[in-house]
């Protein structure tokens, strides 16, 4: 089971068979989000956002554990998670 | 590695290092749930001062479609009057104040938004501590201190990675709710400056005592009018006295 966390939403666990797919769309978000391009990275995060939520079932409430993957929701801006990122490397 | 995982090494990194004071891993869980319950304060603070926030607004929105109302009066009654020069003040602060009307009304949308997402927020996190205190009780009663290490970490990491989620979530929403202060304080100011309010604030040229000595005036006219055709004219007061006569008789 993988678990994923959409940021201010909750958090979803998607079966094992679902990681390579998990893995190389979060590449391709990270690619795009150094690119610069907004709009591929908006289409690769919306996709992503969509594939979780359809993919995976909500962790319940009273269920506390880690998640593998933290996915900002579609509100985030680049500036932000450009930001939150730098967090960990400073 | 990808975006979300770059992006969850962040969180657990800032989780680690709040929770690395305690010395005995048992600790921590305490440690843990008194942050827990500091945030859940705060995130029901947060609540409480978009609420205020949103009343504030609304309270705002009152006095605008109230002076709006009373601007729209006094233009017609200072047309009705001939002073176009009146009218027109009239109605460039009824503008201005119908395009303060709108940003607000923009403003309460999204405070509204904000509103439903720390309550949201708080609703989750009120789940995930009392979740936590459950388990905090079963590990520290069945477990010894090594054997809860491996227990307290998934919990500890699990509570922590939510803590920073919703202590994000709670920073947004206070980074908005001060912009929308200042706003709305730039608002308070413009009421207060008259620049939206009717003409007959204080301050101000009173349309409303020109347009009371304009209608007074005219009401005395009618008067005096009346009384002309009532003194003057005897056929008109004689016709109506015996239409009342009839009706009696």
């Amino acid at each position: 089971m993988i678990v994923v966390r959409i940021l201010d939403e909750g958090q979803f666990a998607l079966p094992d068979a679902a990681r390579d797919e998990v893995v190389a769309r979060d590449t391709k978000l990270l690619t795009a989000l150094e690119s610069g391009d907004e709009a591929a990275f908006r289409g690769e995060l919306d996709a992503l956002l969509s594939f979780v939520r359809a993919s995976g079932t909500e962790v319940a409430l009273d269920v506390i554990t880690p998640s593998e993957f933290i996915l900002p929701n579609a509100e985030w801006t680049t500036a932000a998670i450009h930001q939150l990122l730098a967090e960990h490397d400073g | 590695m990808g975006l979300m995982q770059r992006a969850s090494l962040v969180v657990k990194a800032k989780a680690s290092k709040a929770l690395d004071k305690a010395e005995d891993p048992r600790e921590t869980l305490d440690y843990s749930y008194e942050r827990q319950m500091e945030l859940l304060q705060q995130v029901r603070r947060g609540v409480a001062d978009v609420a205020t926030s949103k009343k504030r607004v609304e309270l705002q929105q009152a006095q605008l479609e109230q002076s709006i109302q009373k601007l729209e009066g006094q233009a017609r009654d200072a047309m009705a009057a001939n002073r176009e020069d009146l009218a027109r003040t009239a109605l460039e602060r009824k503008k201005a104040a119908q395009s303060q009307l709108q940003s607000l009304d923009e403003q309460k949308t999204q405070l509204g938004a904000e509103q439903d997402k720390l309550i949201l927020a708080e609703q989750r996190l009120t789940a995930k501590v009392e979740a936590f205190r459950t388990q905090k009780e079963t590990i520290k009663a069945q477990y010894t201190a090594a054997e809860a290490e491996a227990k307290i970490g998934e919990a500890v990491s699990g509570i922590s990675e939510e803590m920073g989620d919703i202590g994000m979530s709670m920073q947004r929403a206070q980074d908005k709710v001060q912009t929308m202060q200042a706003r709305a304080g730039a608002i308070d100011e413009l009421l207060d400056s008259g620049a939206l309010a009717d003409i007959s604030a204080p301050g101000h040229d009173s349309i409303d005592q020109e347009l009371e000595r304009i209608s007074a005036s005219s009401q005395v006219d009618a008067e005096l009018a009346a009384l002309k055709k009532e003194l003057g004219t005897g056929s008109a007061s004689a016709g109506e006295i015996p239409a009342g006569g009839e009706g009696a008789a």
